[in-house]
């Protein structure tokens, strides 16, 4: 039984590909959608490596749509100084979020799911307001960096530093053990303060970087930008296999198996012709199932 | 007619086989003891007919009627109430709130709960089950360890149950928690009421039960009355073998070397103790004990850099540093293992390896890097060392047996050789194999030039193991008692009151 609930995100991987790829009668798997497919699981699969490490510890991180905003809203507006100083930029507003958040969850001990979603509200309605409501466009020499080879280099290093840092060094494993027994972890020497900001600056700085390939790729910051994403990478890594409460079950391999099969899902979808708004409606049922197949119920019992 | 009867129950949890076949009958008026080592199937049975979960197959009756519980809220109507291993009461309610869980019906009218009437009844229930100095309305995670067990006690009993069962308490409660309690296990005797008591304390349980059954794997062993059984008898039983090994040390003298290794200077923290001073040495295992709230707990977290201290200083004199962190304290290396076993010992949720491993991170890694075979190699090597009972390194602590969660807890801080131990009730909870293994390991620690601090809320053990003997009362050290031969509970005792 064990065994088939950590295959159960590679089986409905499986089932939304053979699904969509029938009742599109194989257009879900032609080279040209695979690439659509792509660029709309790229930014969900990065910022959820992100995110991972944050759930991991058992901490939500719900600020991360108006995160992709805001930081598309300052990228814009450096990129207008220079284009060069657009990446930067990004970087460094992720950083600056991430810092924020893990500050008030580690030292004023405010729940993160508080602290997040506080911090989604405020950055939302910061970058209301720095796109004047409408959007900033960013010089056309930027478009150029919306390549393929581009957004693979940095998807395949990113998952490889990810994943070397996740399950082989001490921040890591850190992480993990405080989401296993939080005090058990501190008694045993782990810095949880420490660690605790450290996850929320990588899963601030990679969404940073996620806000300037959004930007590069559409040619502008909106207001709108990023809006409903934190739910959408939430939805991918508990359908990934994440448990909510983290710990020695959580695995990195969730934000590329949930990603992929988010966006495949929301692809498959349009392509069978349902209208957007049951769209949304679909994903949360599947949220729902998700958590319903993978809470260990009998242990979050136990454990309190 | 029997009060209770079992018949052929068995359970088994996702991997292991707690319970095989087991049948017993309890008479009316009859206080049944119920020994076994940890993971012997006690705590599984007694949760069985208390209703906490449900068995696989088998039979119960009470009274000749069918006795199938679903809940402990249906045990108890049939009859039976239960008090848990565990803490059973719940954090932010009130005492009163805590006794009358489940019942609040009784006080309410219109839908509204009249809190004075459920705090003046449960006075009254407090009252008559003699403790005097808890108020009903006080918030429950403001008391004591004892007085919330008391508490889970008195609400045991007020429901006036036919059949009391008292899962492994004593452990947690000083002498007048004991006193309360075994008063109350007469009383209802006389009443024609059963008990069945469960503990790791023999002396105890030949004392106060009628007759013991003990079990082993999972399965009873043999049912005996207690007249004419001694300790020794009732071990071997336990254990299927007969005991070599003496439980404590032999030698009646305190050794130790000249090499202070933590140097404790006018440690105080407020509410708690003050102006503690002492020398521990290389080879040493002091011992501190005192009633549970002397605040000998705390000088361990204070000791480990848990807690900042108000004032004065704890120093690692092999690494010339003061400690004032938990991180410095391990890197000075001092060990800490706490009482609280399931909370603050171990990730329950994570494995064996995972456990064991997390103090030696820094040491397995190579620059960022930490080698799975080394993690691997490690944990095997901590749980050989202890020979822990498991199916792999991989298997979670959650379902380990008490005394193998001790061992784990244990066993991190051996494999990262650490210097300094500092072991808060070692042996709370676990059976006689499990204790004597761990006194045999902590001579061993001592011979090989480690030093032990003891916190130790058993005078048995304080007085077998220990080469000196620190007393605290209220907070202060009352004295500090060499290892010597005539050394008597009574002279302990006589401090720390």
């Amino acid at each position: 039984m064990k065994g088939i609930k950590k295959l159960i995100p590679y089986i409905g991987l499986a089932l939304i590909i053979l699904l969509f790829g029938v009742l599109t009668q194989g257009k879900l798997l032609t080279l040209r959608n695979l690439k659509l497919v792509f660029n709309q699981a790229v930014v969900l699969i990065i910022a959820s490596t992100g995110v991972a490490f944050v759930m991991a510890q058992g901490s939500l991180d719900l600020s991360q749509g108006s995160l992709l905003g805001i930081t598309g809203a300052m990228t814009a507006t450096a990129a207008a100084l220079h284009p060069g100083l657009a990446l930067p930029m990004a970087l460094l507003t992720g950083f600056a979020v991430g810092l924020i958040n893990g500050s008030l969850l580690a030292f004023l001990k405010i729940p993160s799911f508080i602290v997040t979603l506080c911090v989604l509200f405020v950055l939302r309605g910061l970058t209301v307001i720095a796109t004047h409501a409408g959007s900033i466009p960013v010089p056309m020499e930027m478009l150029a960096f919306d390549s393929y080879d581009i957004k693979v280099t940095l998807l395949v290093l990113i998952l490889a530093g990810a994943y070397y840092l996740f399950n082989y060094t001490q921040t890591g494993k850190g992480m993990r053990a405080i989401g296993s027994g939080e005090v058990a972890a501190r008694y045993s020497g782990v810095p949880v303060e420490r660690l605790k900001v450290t996850a929320y600056l990588i899963s601030g700085t990679l969404c940073g970087l996620c806000g300037w390939l959004n930007v590069v790729r559409t040619g502008a910051a909106d207001s709108k930008t990023g809006l409903l994403l934190e739910l959408d990478i939430l939805t991918a890594l508990v359908l990934g296999g994440m448990p909510l409460t983290g710990g020695s079950g959580a695995k990195l391999q969730s934000a590329v198996v949930g990603g992929l099969m988010l966006a495949l899902l929301g692809n498959g979808m349009v392509l069978v012709g349902i209208m957007a708004e049951l769209q949304q409606a679909v994903k949360g049922v599947i949220f729902l199932l998700a958590v319903y197949l993978s809470f260990e119920r009998e242990s979050a019992v136990l454990i309190k | 007619m029997s009060l209770l009867r079992v018949q052929s129950v068995s359970k088994t949890f996702v991997t292991t086989r707690a319970l095989r076949e087991a049948s017993l009958a309890i008479e009316e008026g009859e206080i049944r003891g119920l020994v076994g080592e940890n993971g012997s199937g006690k705590s599984t049975l007694a949760s069985i007919v208390s209703g906490i979960i449900t068995p696989d197959s088998g039979q119960m009756f009470m009274q000749d009627k069918p006795h199938t519980p679903k809940t402990v809220l249906e045990a108890n109507n049939a009859g039976i109430s239960i008090v848990v291993q565990e803490m059973g009461t719940i954090d932010g309610l009130t005492v009163a709130a805590n006794l009358f869980l489940g019942e609040e019906r009784r006080f309410t009218k219109r839908g509204l709960l009249k809190t004075a009437h459920m705090n003046k009844a449960a006075k009254q229930a407090l009252r008559t089950f003699g403790i005097e100095n808890i108020e009903p309305d006080a918030d429950i995670s403001a008391l004591s360890f004892e007085d919330r067990k008391l508490i889970e006690f008195a609400k045991a009993l007020h429901v006036g149950p036919d059949l009391l069962i008292v899962d492994e308490t004593t452990t947690a409660l000083s002498q007048r928690g004991r006193e309360i309690l075994f008063g109350e296990l007469q009383r209802l005797k006389a009443a024609k009421k059963s008990i069945i008591f469960i503990s790791h304390d023999l002396a105890e349980v030949l004392e106060h039960c009628d007759t013991v059954t003990v079990m082993k794997d999972g399965v009873i062993v043999d049912t005996l009355p207690t007249a004419g059984l001694d300790e020794r008898k009732l071990k071997e039983l336990m254990v299927g073998r007969e005991l070599q090994q003496t439980y404590y040390r032999e030698d009646n003298e305190a050794s130790y070397t000249d090499e202070v290794v933590l140097r404790v200077r006018d440690l105080t923290l407020k509410g708690s103790f003050s102006d503690i001073s002492f020398d521990l040495h290389s080879g040493e295992i002091l011992g501190i004990g005192g009633l549970t709230n002397c605040g000998m707990h705390e000088l361990g977290k204070v000791l480990f850099g848990l807690h900042a201290a108000t004032s004065g200083s704890v120093e690692a004199v092999r690494h010339g540093r003061k400690v004032s962190n938990y991180r410095e304290a391990i890197a000075c290396g001092l060990g800490y293992l706490p009482k609280n076993r399931d909370q603050e010992g171990l990730m329950l949720l994570s494995s064996i390896k995972d456990n064991i491993c997390l103090p030696s991170l820094s040491r397995l890694r190579k620059n960022t890097f930490i080698s799975p075979r080394k993690e691997r190699e490690l944990a095997e090597r901590g749980a050989q060392q202890l020979s822990i009972k498991m199916s792999s390194i991989n298997q979670l602590c959650l379902y380990l047996s008490g005394g193998n969660k001790q061992k784990v807890s244990l066993s991190k801080w051996l494999v990262r050789d650490s210097d300094i131990l500092i072991l808060d009730c070692p042996t709370r909870g676990i059976d006689v194999a499990v204790k004597a293994s761990i006194y045999t390991l902590m001579q061993e620690l001592k011979r090989r030039g480690k030093a032990i601090v003891m916190i130790s809320e058993e005078l048995q053990e304080l007085i077998g193991v220990s080469d000196r003997i620190m007393i605290l009362r209220r907070g202060i050290v009352e004295n500090t008692l060499n290892r010597r031969e005539n050394l008597s509970e009574e002279e302990i005792i006589h401090y720390m009151i």
